[in-house]
């Protein structure tokens, strides 16, 4: 039923305004919440593990910089409320759920950690490259082959404050696709490709599963107003310091 | 602002104003610090308790050999309070409760909390979502945390 009701939307935008190719061969429906999947005979979700990266020389040196600065891994953006970028937040987003709102033109996830956001676009929507902000989720073009989604992404900035460090030249391929588990749950997979010649002697890769949650919703993540309640708690003591009357 | 949000930050600024030093001394760090290999237990009275994001900070008085003192100690983001069953009022300050937590590498007092009972005998116990099993949680690596951020 909800792919019924999927492709007469689809069919219906496909002949007014988009009629693009994308729209017409989106056939698959994942909007929704998901969270990490569970592997059969794993305890729960494992965390960020220790990764051996093929890093270049001049990349390690930077990676390594930046890790004594932070104290030997004492310190990271998430404890201050920046989140991780990619390609971390698709395969770690500290475990939190993802939920993902699809449209024909355009897909959004939205990471609970730290309401990271991406937009993935489609057909028409994909702006020539000159005119992408780069930023820590980059640009996200997206088509569909079939019933699996390619998404191709750039505009990426440099980022050592990462589990996978890489330059502002990286290039992300990732490839979703669905596919049931033994009992039958709905299991979203990305596999994907860290492009990097700054960085990496070669392609990193690796795959995230999902498990589809019915009655999933993302919570809110409010992470910065402790930052700001101390800076007004300042301000405060700034006031009573000078001796100004309190309105 | 939503009702959640309007009570969380009320409880924020009140909490706020009341933390002292104890607090500071552990907050905007990773979980790196601690060792979720291990797990340990601790009773006392909660003097401070700040449930935000990314992560709770907790000062107990505890009461052992060495007297009276304070100890500090991190947990888990509002988002995990919330699916764990915690809510506004939970946790009071002078509340008796018992935490079960991860403690620091380097020997010094405090750890994650990653289970409190409350002074009603509630047992909240945080895992991260869609895991099988309850706290403590799987041992992270490099600068991981469980769940958190």
């Amino acid at each position: 039923m909800m792919m019924a009701k999927l492709l007469v939307a689809t069919a219906a935008l496909s002949g007014s305004m988009l009629g693009t190719a994308a729209a017409a061969e989106q056939t698959v429906d994942w909007s929704g919440v998901w969270g990490t999947y569970i592997e059969p005979g794993q305890t729960g979700f494992r965390g960020r593990g220790g990764l051996d990266l093929p890093l270049t020389p001049e990349a390690k040196q930077q990676v390594d910089a930046y890790r004594a600065l932070v104290a030997a891994g004492s310190d990271n953006p998430g404890a201050h409320c920046l989140g991780s970028g990619l390609p971390e937040n698709l395969m770690f987003s500290g475990g939190y759920p993802m939920e993902i709102i699809q449209r024909p033109e355009q897909i959004t996830i939205v990471y609970e950690a730290h309401a990271e956001i991406r937009r993935l676009y489609l057909g028409e929507k994909i702006l020539p490259e000159a005119d992408r902000v780069p930023g820590r989720n980059g640009y996200s073009s997206a088509r569909w082959e079939g019933n699996t989604l390619v998404v191709e992404s750039d505009s990426l900035r440099e980022q050592t404050d990462t589990m996978y460090p890489h330059s502002d030249k990286a290039r992300l391929l990732e490839r979703y696709h669905e596919e049931k588990d033994a009992k039958g749950n709905r299991v979203l997979v990305a596999e994907w490709t860290l492009t990097d010649p700054a960085f990496y002697t070669k392609p990193v890769t690796a795959t995230k599963k999902w498990a589809f949650q019915p009655k999933g919703v993302l919570l809110p993540y409010e992470c910065n107003e402790e930052a700001w309640l101390d800076h007004l708690e300042t301000l405060k003591k700034q006031q009573a310091a000078a001796g100004k009357p309190k309105p | 602002m939503s009702k959640v949000s309007t009570t969380l930050a009320a409880t924020a600024i009140v909490i706020s104003l009341a933390i002292g030093g104890a607090y500071d001394a552990l907050a905007h760090h990773s979980a790196a610090m601690f060792d979720f290999t291990k797990s340990a237990e601790l009773e006392g009275v909660v003097k401070d308790i700040r449930v935000i994001n990314p992560h709770m900070s907790l000062v107990l008085v505890v009461t052992d050999a060495k007297g009276p003192h304070e100890v500090s100690f991190e947990g888990h983001s509002v988002n995990n309070f919330y699916r764990a069953g915690w809510r506004p009022g939970s946790v009071n300050v002078g509340d008796k409760i018992k935490v079960r937590f991860a403690p620091r590498k380097d020997g010094h007092d405090g750890g994650f909390v990653n289970a409190f009972t409350t002074a009603q005998g509630k047992e909240i116990g945080f895992r991260p979502p869609g895991a099988t099993t309850a706290a403590p949680a799987p041992a992270p690596a490099g600068e991981a945390k469980p769940a958190t951020n």
